[in-house]
């Protein structure tokens, strides 16, 4: 004897079981009386449902509802709630060690610049500029890993069943902390500038590229896989470049191309990288918008 | 056996709701700045809405307050509704959120969770056998927890699947399905005692 499906029951009272499973609960039905029984008391707790939720008069829409209607949010207006949208994010990076964790490396990667430079013989500008370009980015990788990882964060649960999309605002939460990162990045190569003598477009054209560009792969791949992934190979193509970056410093490459362009980049290349930056972001924004970290866990959930 | 079961849920997952959906023509066209098309989505899912509110929160006033956020909340978040669920499981998402944030805002110290009562076996008697006996059962469901009683009522007066539901309430389908069985099993046991009473 099979099971009696007494989940499907009130559903089908309901009417909102689909066809195929309807058809095979009436042809249960039609063989068991206990199913028959329970049936018709799900029927009479709908119609009791029902009878009890009368909705009443429906009010009209409200003056200030349509008041809003009549006007689109202008320009500023709209930068005004994006931007407060980003800064109600601020939680997120105060939230544990994460932004004293970031002050402190870049503050250490300004003192290595300093120190380097201050003790380089050969040529103190572009050992200046090795720091903030290994570090930078890899600061950013790891934010943005983290920020993808809290999908435990119990407002998600919130997240899930507001108007606001998750994407907004995961996208909210890396506006914010890659612009606080670029901004301390700023500071200090502006403090290594004024000590070491370095030029700022490299100094600050180092790390900026390569901030825009891994950010961007990081937060592709951990929305494509997952965040671990996402800093695997993120970290590892970062490494490989910066240690094919410093071999070049000590000896000339065979290459035409010797990745030491990296550190002393020409504005050609900085636009290069902000473009190719551009469309990688445009990518990560499309994947965030369709609201993977909340689907990928409620699918997770059932 | 258990395949049977699996095998229906499969099924219900199945069924495909925004593209038959009327009311997301109404939503794309909000999104493009038309306000009109809010209007008949108001008079729509209004009624609805306005209904779940207030068994929601008691309050007559505060529902129609809430509404009017709910309906200002579609008008700027019509946009980003991509059509993966119902409109109205959208809608009653928003007006769920709405509501616990404004009970929250009123009341704080009398909010109350689960108060689920225990679950006795399931009797295959019918629960109300005669007319005014539906009478009884109306005021049963009256006294039931509020997540059981919402429960029913996303089900039977929203017509939600038991996927909407869950989506709307924030907890997993299985927990749909014990609230319902629950709910029956807390009327049965509340017309038994009215039974009893009567005797």
């Amino acid at each position: 004897m099979r099971e009696h499906p007494l989940d499907q029951i009130p559903f089908y009272a309901a009417g909102t079981l689909s066809d195929g499973s309807s058809a095979a609960l009436e042809v249960h039905l039609s063989v068991c009386p206990a199913c028959r029984s329970e049936l018709a008391n799900w029927e009479q707790i709908a119609r009791a449902m029902q009878e009890a939720s009368a909705a009443g008069e429906l009010p009209t829409l409200s003056t200030w509802v349509r008041h809003s209607l009549r006007r689109r949010p202008s320009l500023r207006e709209s930068f005004q709630a994006a931007a407060g949208m980003v800064w109600a994010q601020r939680a997120v990076l105060l939230r544990g060690a994460v932004l004293p964790a970031v002050v402190m490396a870049i503050a250490a990667g300004v003192l290595a610049a300093i120190l380097l430079g201050g003790f380089s013989q050969v040529s103190p500008q572009l050992y200046a500029v090795i720091p903030l370009f290994f570090l930078v980015p890899l600061i950013a990788i790891l934010a943005v890993a983290y920020l993808q990882s809290s999908d435990t964060d119990p407002a998600f649960e919130i997240l899930a069943a507001t108007s606001t999309s998750p994407g907004t605002l995961v996208s909210a939460r890396l506006t914010l902390a890659l612009g606080v990162i670029g901004l301390l990045a700023l500071i200090g190569s502006l403090v290594i500038g004024g000590f070491a003598g370095a030029s700022l477009r490299w100094l600050i054209g180092a790390w900026l590229g390569p901030l825009l560009l891994l950010s961007a792969l990081t937060t592709i791949l951990a929305l494509v896989w997952n965040p671990q992934i996402a800093i695997g190979v993120s970290l590892t193509l970062w490494s490989g470049v910066v240690v094919l970056a410093l071999a070049a410093l000590q000896r000339p490459f065979p290459w035409r191309f010797s990745p030491l362009f990296l550190l002393q980049p020409g504005w050609e290349i900085l636009v290069a990288q902000i473009f190719l930056a551009g469309l990688l972001w445009y990518a990560a924004v499309r994947l965030l918008q369709r609201g993977l970290p909340v689907s990928r866990r409620l699918e997770a959930g059932e | 056996m258990m395949g049977y079961n699996i095998l229906m849920e499969r099924r219900s997952d199945l069924i495909s709701w925004s593209a038959d959906d009327p009311d997301l023509s109404l939503v794309r066209a909000i999104a493009r700045g038309d306000a009109r098309s809010l209007e008949e989505l108001y008079s729509h899912q209004g009624p609805g809405i306005l209904a779940y509110l207030f068994n929601r929160l008691g309050d007559r006033e505060l529902a129609e307050e809430i509404l009017q956020d709910v309906m200002l909340a579609v008008w700027q978040g019509a946009g980003r509704f991509r059509g993966k669920s119902r409109v109205r499981t959208w809608m009653l998402s928003i007006a769920r959120y709405k509501a616990i944030n404004a009970w929250q805002r009123s009341a704080p110290a009398t909010m109350q969770f689960s108060d689920e009562l225990p679950d006795p076996a399931p009797d295959p008697s019918n629960l109300a056998t005669q007319g005014d006996a539906l009478k009884e059962l109306s005021d049963a469901l009256l006294q039931l927890p509020d997540h059981q009683r919402e429960t029913l009522e996303l089900v039977f007066n929203h017509q939600l699947s038991c996927k909407e539901a869950a989506q709307v309430m924030g907890v997993s389908p299985g927990t749909v399905k014990s609230r319902l069985h629950r709910a029956k099993a807390s009327l049965r046991k509340l017309l038994d005692s009215q039974e009893d009473h009567h005797a």
